[in-house]
């Protein structure tokens, strides 16, 4: 089908035009800082500027966090939900979803809300419970794809009789999600690790509304003062969430595959 | 005393005894998932609780509708309107062009590092919302961008003076879509995937040509997943708020900015009225991914 | 062949360097149910294809009804074709599935609607029970029987059916094949049937097509296919063999010596000189334990294995380097012979294969 093929790179050229002009521009816009010559000041700028480095810095400290928050919270309710309580299912699916339906911006309402000063969990009543707020808010922003890469690594590797198999030689409890479940299931667990580090970089609105010295608040300063650092960290943002999905289809080529029993 | 009875789920449940006889242990499966739920429902179920309460109550705490037809002031109904026409436009635009996308990569004879190069940079693309993605549009299309300056210099085209403007209407749906279209490849390429081979030469014994088999099948086949992803595009085009607030500031009132100015500085002077505003939002996403749902449930159903 | 309705002439097909058809060649005539049979990758399903339209042949020529169809589009053949994972459209009913092919051609919805009843009719899933279901509410036979269904609904010309049963349970794939069969006699359509799976190919064709390596081994019934083996690959890919290592000792008397005794395979020798090695084979059921009338050849060796079956005993018996296998039938008076024991063999000369490679 010659026409058919002729439309199909056209529709990917004008597709790929439309995705990667808006990159190009914004790199040589960043790239502009210095008058009439092509530099890398803008970049030079940003990366020396104490601000960048403190929210960036925050940003990351913050996404650690969130993310053994997320492990130690979804590891072993998928687990248990695979192996002890599969009629539960359908409410954890059901929980997961909220956070793609309730706006994060209505969640951190409600945060804001319910554990002001005046509450019976004073989160907001100082510095350090806004941090741990914040986090616990990264953690649900991030809990759909969180579970639903630990879920499916879990799916891959026959939770039941890998655990029934390691009880009979003896083991533990300990031992079995320690030695057995987690190595295996390691590559989706980082997976969803780096997704969530993907999320917590850029996210901007419960930040702001937390009054955390976030990296999304910082880039919307730059935003609104300053005309070719944003463009640079754009390049930046953009670069970093690359390069957390590249490592993730790289993870996913290690990822153990599922046994085949028939023929 | 491990519990070994995995085989029988039910029994592991029902069968567990007073806490007294077995040790005062709880079964181990209810402290794992425990964690869990605590935290859904103090960080996810609650506030969003107290919100929709909070709707309905006035300042005293007494409960009231008035806040709901407070929602009907014109300030409010114009920003409820903005947004579902900047959320329309971009999720049926969206997921147009990325289903056609997605065909083409999909059914179209490309190589095949096409396709996965696509739908790797797919999944990078639909996080990229947010403060950055303004900035990027505005270095394209902004009175100093890229695309404005060359088109000015190569063809002596002033797109502004046509009345163009990147922080208006239409520029934030065109920025919108640069996370709306990669969302829908992402989640109609492996409908596309279900259409298999064999209909098609199925359909061609029988006597059908191309185009017959496309509206006869194909199309029926990917309507319930098409549908249902437009409606999910609506729902997270309508929540998002930093793209648009990076890109318009609050010129562009749109639901959730106007929602971010009320928490903020309570603009409105009523504090219920924002839990009207955010009641507003979850109705209206809330409603999205339940169709959203309905019409994927049905499509999987189909292509079992 | 008189008129032959399907002829398949000379047909090559190569994907570059890859030659997966080299010179295949048939003609059916109308009404003859005709099997391909062969192993994965002998291009049985390419040459079926190619029959259907989805391949064009890099040399040869296909002819239906007298009309060259080679260069003709698979919409414009007039064939109807069953695959293997069944292929119903998904969106469709039972009904408007085997309708599909009579609404493309524009018939009229009250004909359409007759012609579809009496397709479920044949094929036992009556139209007021079964018409309004969706394929994944159908067990994987049904699902084929309405495919078989909709394919001969458009009456078409030719019906060609690509290893139909194989995703089958095995009982759905005896009474399915029994079904297909009856099916195609009582409407008399020219049919070609692809499979791996020599009983199917055996129990329901008028002629099999026994392929190897792109080519065509032997076409002949099943009686010839199993009974007179052309190659040393029909012999061993249809039913089951024995195979027996002999040198001739005398060419002149048809003397051979196989292990410790003799047998006189007088006309089978073909040109074999005293000396040279052969080959012999014989099916499981043309051999006996113990002496019978009519078993002329004979000779001795040792029981190795008893597989008690039921109403079979499956016995090998050990010839010196080699073993045979045979069957005897389960006699409740007497036990089964015993591992161990001194046994003598004996065939008719006639049933010896001589297999060249």
């Amino acid at each position: 089908m010659k026409s058919g093929r002729f439309w199909a790179w056209l529709t990917f050229g004008i597709g790929a035009a439309y995705f990667f002009i808006p990159l190009i521009a914004t790199l040589e816009f960043s790239l502009r800082m210095r008058r009439g010559v092509y530099s890398l000041d803008a970049y030079q700028v940003v990366l020396g500027d104490v601000r960048f480095q403190e929210s960036f810095g925050y940003s990351v400290l913050a996404a650690i966090f969130t993310i053994i928050l997320g492990i130690l919270l979804v590891v072993p309710a998928a687990y248990w939900i695979r192996l002890r309580l599969p009629h539960l299912r359908p409410i954890v699916e059901f929980i997961t979803l909220l956070p793609l339906v309730i706006p994060a911006i209505v969640i951190v309402f409600g945060y804001i809300r319910m554990y002001g000063s005046n509450s019976p969990l004073p989160f907001l009543a100082t510095a350090g419970g806004t941090n741990v707020l914040l986090v616990i808010g990264y953690a649900t922003l991030a809990l759909p794809y969180m579970y639903r890469a630990v879920d499916t690594g879990l799916s891959t590797i026959n939770v039941r009789t890998l655990t029934e198999a390691a009880q009979i030689l003896g083991a533990g409890w300990t031992t079995i999600i320690t030695r057995v479940i987690l190595p295996n299931v390691l590559i989706a667990v980082l997976s969803g690790a780096f997704l969530t580090f993907a999320i917590v970089i850029g996210e901007f609105t419960m930040a702001s509304l937390l009054n955390r010295p976030a990296f999304g608040p910082y880039l919307q300063l730059m935003g609104a003062n300053r005309a070719y650092e944003p463009a640079a960290l754009a390049i930046i943002a953009f670069a970093i969430t690359w390069g957390c999905m590249s490592l993730i289809q790289l993870l996913s080529r290690y990822a153990p595959k599922p046994a085949s029993y028939s023929r | 005393m491990t519990d070994i009875s995995l085989s029988r789920p039910a029994v592991a449940d029902n069968s567990a005894p007073p806490a007294a006889a077995r040790g005062a242990r709880l079964p181990t499966q209810w402290l794992g998932v425990a964690p869990f739920f605590l935290f859904a429902i103090l960080f996810l179920i609650l506030p969003t609780a107290y919100l929709m309460v909070g709707a309905f109550q006035n300042a005293e705490g007494a409960f009231t509708l008035d806040n709901i037809a407070a929602l009907a002031q014109p300030s409010i109904v114009a920003a409820y309107w903005i947004s579902i026409k900047v959320s329309f436009a971009s999720s049926i635009l969206g997921a147009l062009i990325g289903v056609a996308i997605a065909i083409a990569i999909v059914r179209g004879g490309l190589p095949s590092w096409i396709r996965s190069a696509t739908l790797t940079f797919s999944g990078v693309a639909s996080n990229f919302a947010g403060v950055p993605l303004a900035f990027a549009f505005l270095a394209t299309l902004g009175r100093l961008g890229l695309v404005t300056v060359l088109l000015n210099v190569l063809f002596g085209f002033n797109i502004y003076s046509t009345g163009f403007n990147i922080l208006s209407f239409w520029g934030l749906t065109l920025t919108y879509l640069y996370f709306q279209i990669p969302l829908m490849v992402v989640i109609i390429v492996p409908a596309i995937d279900g259409i298999k081979k064999e209909w098609g030469e199925a359909a061609a014994t029988l006597g059908a040509t191309g185009a017959q088999y496309w509206r006869m099948v194909v199309i029926p086949v990917l309507w319930p997943s098409f549908l249902g992803t437009v409606i999910l595009l609506f729902a997270n085009a309508f929540g998002a708020i930093a793209t648009a607030y990076a890109l318009t500031g609050s010129s562009l009132n749109i639901v959730p900015i106007l929602l971010y100015a009320q928490i903020r500085g309570d603009v409105l002077h009523n504090a219920n009225l924002g839990y009207a505003i955010a009641f507003g939002m979850i109705v209206i996403t809330g409603l999205a991914n339940v169709f959203y749902i309905w019409f994927r449930t049905r499509s999987e159903r189909w292509l079992k | 062949m008189a008129d032959p309705f399907l002829s398949i002439q000379h047909v090559r097909k190569s994907y570059g360097q890859n030659t997966v058809v080299q010179d295949f060649s048939l003609d059916a005539a109308p009404g003859e149910f005709v099997s391909f049979l062969g192993p994965s990758g002998c291009g049985k399903t390419t040459v079926l294809r190619m029959v259907a339209g989805f391949e064009e042949p890099t040399a040869g020529a296909i002819h239906v009804g007298g009309k060259d169809v080679t260069r003709l589009k698979p919409n414009q053949r007039n064939v109807g074709m069953v695959f293997q994972a069944y292929a119903l459209f998904p969106n469709l009913t039972v009904a408007q599935n085997v309708a599909f092919g009579l609404k493309v051609a524009g018939m009229a919805k009250a004909d359409a609607d007759k012609r579809v009843a009496e397709m479920l009719g044949i094929i036992h899933l009556p139209i007021d029970q079964f018409g309004s279901r969706y394929p994944y509410q159908l067990s994987g036979g049904q699902q084929q029987r309405v495919a078989l269904a909709r394919a001969l609904a458009p009456s078409p010309k030719l019906l060609l059916l690509d290893e139909p049963l194989s995703a089958l349970d095995a009982k759905v794939r005896v009474s399915l094949r029994e079904e297909i069969r009856s099916i195609q006699q009582k409407l008399g359509i020219t049919t070609i049937f692809v499979t791996h799976d020599q009983e199917e190919a055996l129990s329901i064709s008028d002629r099999i097509a026994v392929m190897y390596g792109g080519r065509a081994e032997q076409v002949g019934t099943p009686f010839e296919i199993y009974n007179r083996p052309a190659t040393k690959f029909v012999a061993n890919f249809v039913g089951t063999l024995n195979v027996l290592r002999g040198t001739v000792s005398d060419a002149s008397s048809g003397k051979v010596r196989v292990g410790e005794g003799e047998v006189m395979l007088k006309n089978k020798l073909n040109g074999s000189k005293s000396g040279d090695s052969l080959t012999l084979a014989l099916r499981p059921e043309a051999i006996s334990l113990g002496r019978q009338p009519g078993r002329d050849a004979n000779l001795g060796g040792q029981i190795s294995e008893v597989s008690f079956l039921g109403s079979i005993i499956r016995v090998k018996v050990g010839l010196g380097t080699d073993a045979v296998s045979l069957d005897t039938f389960n006699s409740p008076a007497s036990p089964p012979p015993a591992v161990g024991e001194k046994a003598e063999i004996s065939f008719s000369p006639d049933d010896v294969l001589v297999l060249h490679d």
